[in-house]
């Protein structure tokens, strides 16, 4: 099952046509609100989407009797609201022994989140005989196993594994659960009473957790189970969810990557160069390079040899950002040469060189008129053909020095990674009495093939010219 | 200022006011940071990494030589065949 989201442009500015001012300025300012809002949502932390503590419901009713709340239990015989205990506030749900084989379950429906969590207070008195599952979704849940009193999670192949030992009997223990969307699929990872989080659960699909559901056995005496405070919240901008970070300055305030591709992190085809925010990564130097590339380039030295900038743009540190290089013109400065030196003349010949140097004066340019020209001249090197022959130009050159290197040749047979030997090249031989290695004799007999082959080339040129 | 000056002055306004704005910085659809950068980036790397294993057999750089003068000697062929075309139209 695939889900898209349809994005429609709509004409905004045309939107506040025939408006009063007054009105289009009212308009502003509630945009800008809510644009401050959602800013502080993701600097100062997350907000719950949605939270339920039981608090505003009727103490001794039946669960499934709140309206937001379902239970497959008919009245008398669901969850009640108690006051015994709570985590927080006065008021939490318990459980009621249903005198049923069946399991006992209670949902409520929430809005699908792409990328956020759930979480859940749970209060296990000793001695339960039953799992308890926390389920926003088939594929996403995490229970308490009574077998062997042990936390498990359900994993990505659908199969049940430990994520901790429970002995935290009548105490309050907190349920977590957070999914992301990453491509077209959704990935998902689980966390037990605010511990460490498991490794996110990739089964490749895509899920809407969309509602909130406990699971319990029913054999279990009444006040035997409690839980409280539910919250959907969504992702929090750092690291381990910068996937959260919906902008460059929040994605590298928190330690994490922000990524320039044509792809998103999932490998799904954007159509358009867009930024995403990974987690923390280390480019390997070979991806350093220009353009988009710019932003695998971790010091000044490989950024600015890519043609990329070295800056710090957003005050976030120094970064490598792509840059469009401009090619300074070649400035090289004319020496005028100095006037003849009259002074220890005199007579006929002091006559003579003055009018010279005045006669030079006339037609000798000025040194700054000379550089003006130069850097006039040099302006054409950054323009359209000059600037995209260098381009190739440069492209030549660095092909042709680097296919001076030569590398050898990987091969893999059944299973064995090695490279195709080329020991047989230094074997000699004597040719017209001249020891020759086979490899000059090979590169010989190829070049001459290869020059052949030219020449044919040269004579079609030829012969197409003058036909 | 000198005669030569003057001359420079007229030199250098015609090239900045009447030549050089006639010269793009960029080609459109083709701007010139993606050109030099799909050049000096990806397809250097691309050619380098593809072709350096058979830098062990074949004499490469001959053969790259010979292969940039065909594209540049073919590029020139049909600039020249193009040129002599309008030629031929102008004259009638």
């Amino acid at each position: 099952m695939t889900q898209t989201t349809p994005f429609k442009k709509y004409p905004v500015r045309s939107g506040f046509k025939g408006l009063e001012p007054r009105v289009v300025m009212g308009l502003w300012i509630v945009l800008l609100i809510i644009g401050l809002f959602l800013f502080s949502n993701e600097v100062l932390g997350a907000i719950p989407l949605f939270e339920d503590d039981f608090e505003t419901y009727t103490t001794g009713e039946d669960l499934g009797a709140q309206t937001d709340w379902t239970c497959n239990h008919g009245a008398g015989y669901q969850p009640t609201i108690s006051e015994d205990r709570a985590y927080s506030g006065i008021k939490s749900v318990k459980n009621k022994y249903a005198d049923s084989v069946t399991e006992s379950f209670c949902y409520r429906g929430e809005e699908v989140i792409a990328t956020g969590g759930q979480q859940i207070w749970f209060y296990l008195a000793s001695g339960i005989s039953g799992n308890v599952t926390f389920y926003p979704h088939e594929y996403i849940q995490l229970r308490y196993n009574a077998t062997d009193d042990t936390i498990e999670y359900y994993d990505e192949n659908q199969a049940w594994q430990t994520l901790a030992i429970f002995d935290e009997w009548n105490e309050w223990v907190v349920f977590a659960t957070e999914w992301k969307l990453v491509g077209e699929n959704t990935e998902y990872r689980y966390s037990y009473n605010e511990g460490n989080w498991t490794d996110w659960q990739a089964p490749e699909v895509l899920l809407n957790p969309y509602r909130i559901k406990i699971y319990w056995k029913t054999k279990d005496p009444t006040g035997s189970i409690y839980f409280d405070t539910i919250e959907e919240l969504p992702a929090v901008c750092e690291i381990g969810t910068c996937y959260a970070c919906l902008w460059y300055g929040s994605c590298e305030e928190a330690g994490c990557f922000w990524w320039y591709s044509i792809y998103q992190p999932g490998g799904l085809w954007s159509g358009k160069t867009g930024g995403w925010c990974i987690e923390a990564y280390e480019p390997d130097p070979e991806e350093c390079g220009p353009l988009w590339k710019c932003q695998y380039c971790m010091t000044q030295e490989t950024c600015e040899a890519e043609y990329c900038e070295w800056a710090d743009r957003y005050g976030t540190g120094e970064k490598c950002y792509t840059q469009r290089p401009t090619i300074p013109p070649e400035q090289v400065a004319w020496e005028v040469p100095d006037l003849e030196e009259c002074g220890a003349l005199s007579g006929v010949e002091l006559w003579l060189c003055e009018i010279k140097n005045f006669g030079a004066g006339i037609f000798m340019p000025s040194q700054a008129k000379i550089n003006d020209l130069y850097y006039t001249i040099g302006a054409f090197k950054d323009r359209f053909p000059f600037s995209y022959a260098e381009a190739l130009n440069r492209f030549f050159t660095e092909i042709e020095t680097s296919l001076d290197e030569e590398k050898g040749i990987p091969i893999t047979i059944l299973g064995n990674e090695s490279e195709v030997s080329f020991a047989f090249w230094d074997k000699t031989t004597t040719i017209g009495g001249e020891e020759e290695t086979f490899k000059n004799i090979w590169f010989d007999f190829t070049s001459v093939i290869v020059i052949l082959g030219w020449f044919v080339w040269l004579i079609s040129l030829i012969k197409r010219f003058f036909k | 200022m000198s005669v030569a000056d003057i001359i420079l002055s007229i030199v250098i306004w015609v090239f900045q006011k009447l030549i050089l704005p006639v010269f793009p910085y960029n080609l459109p659809g083709l701007s010139w940071s993606e050109f030099a950068g799909a050049l000096s980036g990806t397809l250097k790397h691309n050619l380098i990494y593809s072709f350096a294993g058979l830098g062990q057999l074949f004499n490469l750089k001959l053969l790259f030589i010979l292969l940039s003068s065909i594209i540049v000697g073919e590029v020139l062929f049909w600039l020249i065949r193009a040129g002599l075309y309008i030629a031929k139209l102008v004259r009638g």
